[in-house]
């Protein structure tokens, strides 16, 4: 399974670099001390928007490029198992955002070394991370069942009932107001709890599209 | 007599519009068999069946002594299969797409892939998409070959290539089962090329094996009645229903 999690980073490498470049800017301005309040103000943003965007659309970028190039049914024919494709293409987007995570926290720890205080919560990114895990989880399993159009449109539902659900639901939205708080500046057992029901979520699409990819006929 | 590397026995699949009805037949090892049928008769329907990559509805598929369907990675590592669409990584070179597939076979031998793609004239710094069909073609072919399989299984490999490359392709086939441990099964509509290398045939019409033996004797039981029968004659008689 390896190989298969190499082969989708290396396929998608290109969505990689952008975001890769970002950070490493982020990282270096603060490192050479020209951090100020102006760049943090952009900085934050873009940071929590890549963080929102890294799973999911790697995800969907992969799934799209293996329905491009029409491989399915070539990895179908090497000797690996069906369970082992679809866990790479679960896995892959997984360690992307566990990357992304490890790579923001490094920058945000810098940003603070330069600039007293901390600009960015940690634990507030991995949370958001976190929550993409079942959009992706949601996506692949449509994509594995109707392909990959479906998943795109899978993907802009899903993400569009996020945001419109709570303008929706106007009464709960004095009741939301803690929540919001608490997911700006999240304690570590909040994060750590949220994160396994979302792996979780995650893995119980992963278990979903194997068995839905092993009795697909390519 | 050689043991069976693959038997199909009875196997039937249905799906909207085609049916295929109690394919039966088996190839021996050590030899070469053409499995040939018109546009539409079955023969990548049974071919997908054999690599697993569809289910039959009935039926039993057994590949070098063993079931696909429970033995499918072990038995995919001895068998060379290139299939009638060469779909790769089109933004991928040749030797990133050697690299992806040798990593997946035990067997696999750098040094012999670079030998074919050589001898097939394959640039390895070459994107994958920018291969014209019939680059595309050899390349499957040295992919297949370069983990020395114990079976090759080749859907219209043939098809699209120029005559040249077409006939180093046929003695190919001819140097892999030379050693007698070694079996070929490739499906073509192209009956001149079963002439030269096939060992037996299985004529294959409307989703029904209608002939499967050793291609001399099918031969010469046609030339008694038709002495200058070849094996075109034979797919043009089964394939208006006589038999």
């Amino acid at each position: 399974m390896l190989s298969l999690i190499w082969k989708d980073f290396y396929i998608n490498r290109s969505q990689l670099v952008f975001p890769a470049i970002v950070l490493c800017a982020i990282a270096l301005l603060a490192a050479m001390g020209r951090s100020s309040q102006a760049a943090v103000d952009y900085a934050v943003p873009l940071l929590f928007t890549y963080s929102g965007m890294m799973v999911p659309f790697f995800a969907l970028n992969s799934a799209m490029l293996e329905e491009k190039n029409r491989t399915l049914a070539f990895l179908r024919s090497l000797p690996m198992s069906t369970d082992a494709i679809v866990a790479s293409k679960f896995v892959a987007p997984l360690l992307v955002g566990a990357l992304w995570v490890g790579a923001s926290a490094l920058a945000a720890i810098i940003m603070k070394a330069n600039m007293g205080e901390n600009p960015v919560s940690i634990m507030s990114g991995m949370l958001l991370v976190c929550a993409t895990l079942p959009v992706a989880a949601i996506e692949l399993v449509v994509f594995f069942r109707f392909g990959a159009s479906a998943a795109r449109t899978a993907l802009i539902v899903t993400v569009g009932a996020v945001y419109l659900v709570p303008l929706l639901a106007q009464g709960l939205v004095a009741k939301m107001r803690p929540v919001v708080t608490a997911m700006m500046d999240p304690q570590p057992v909040q994060t750590l709890l949220f994160a396994g029901g979302s792996l979780l979520l995650y893995l119980a699409g992963m278990l979903i599209a194997q068995a839905i990819f092993r009795r697909r006929e390519p | 007599m050689s043991e069976n590397v693959l038997t199909l026995d009875g196997v039937c699949k249905s799906y909207s519009g085609f049916d295929l009805r109690g394919v039966s037949f088996e190839l021996p090892r050590g030899y070469i068999m053409g499995f040939v049928g018109p546009n539409g008769a079955g023969k990548t329907t049974t071919i997908r069946l054999i690599m697993d990559l569809a289910r039959p509805d009935s039926g039993r598929i057994t590949v070098l002594g063993k079931q696909m369907a429970t033995n499918q990675i072990e038995l995919k590592r001895r068998i060379g299969y290139v299939p009638e669409n060469h779909e790769f990584y089109s933004d991928m070179t040749v030797s990133w797409t050697a690299q992806f597939v040798g990593r997946q076979y035990p067997n696999w031998n750098e040094a012999r892939f670079g030998e074919l793609l050589r001898r097939y004239d394959v640039d390895p710094r070459k994107k994958v998409g920018a291969l014209s069909k019939g680059t595309r073609a050899k390349l499957a072919m040295a992919l297949a070959l370069a983990h020395h399989p114990e079976l090759l299984i080749l859907d219209e490999p043939t098809s699209g290539l120029d005559p040249v490359v077409r006939r180093e392709l046929l003695s190919d086939l001819l140097e892999f089962v030379a050693d007698g441990d070694r079996s070929v099964l490739f499906s073509t509509h192209i009956t001149s090329d079963l002439e030269r290398v096939a060992d037996y045939v299985t004529f294959i019409v409307n989703g029904q094996v209608v002939a499967s033996d050793e291609r001399e004797a099918m031969l010469e039981r046609a030339r008694a009645s038709n002495p200058t029968a070849s094996i075109e004659d034979l797919l043009w008689t089964y394939a208006k229903g006589g038999r």
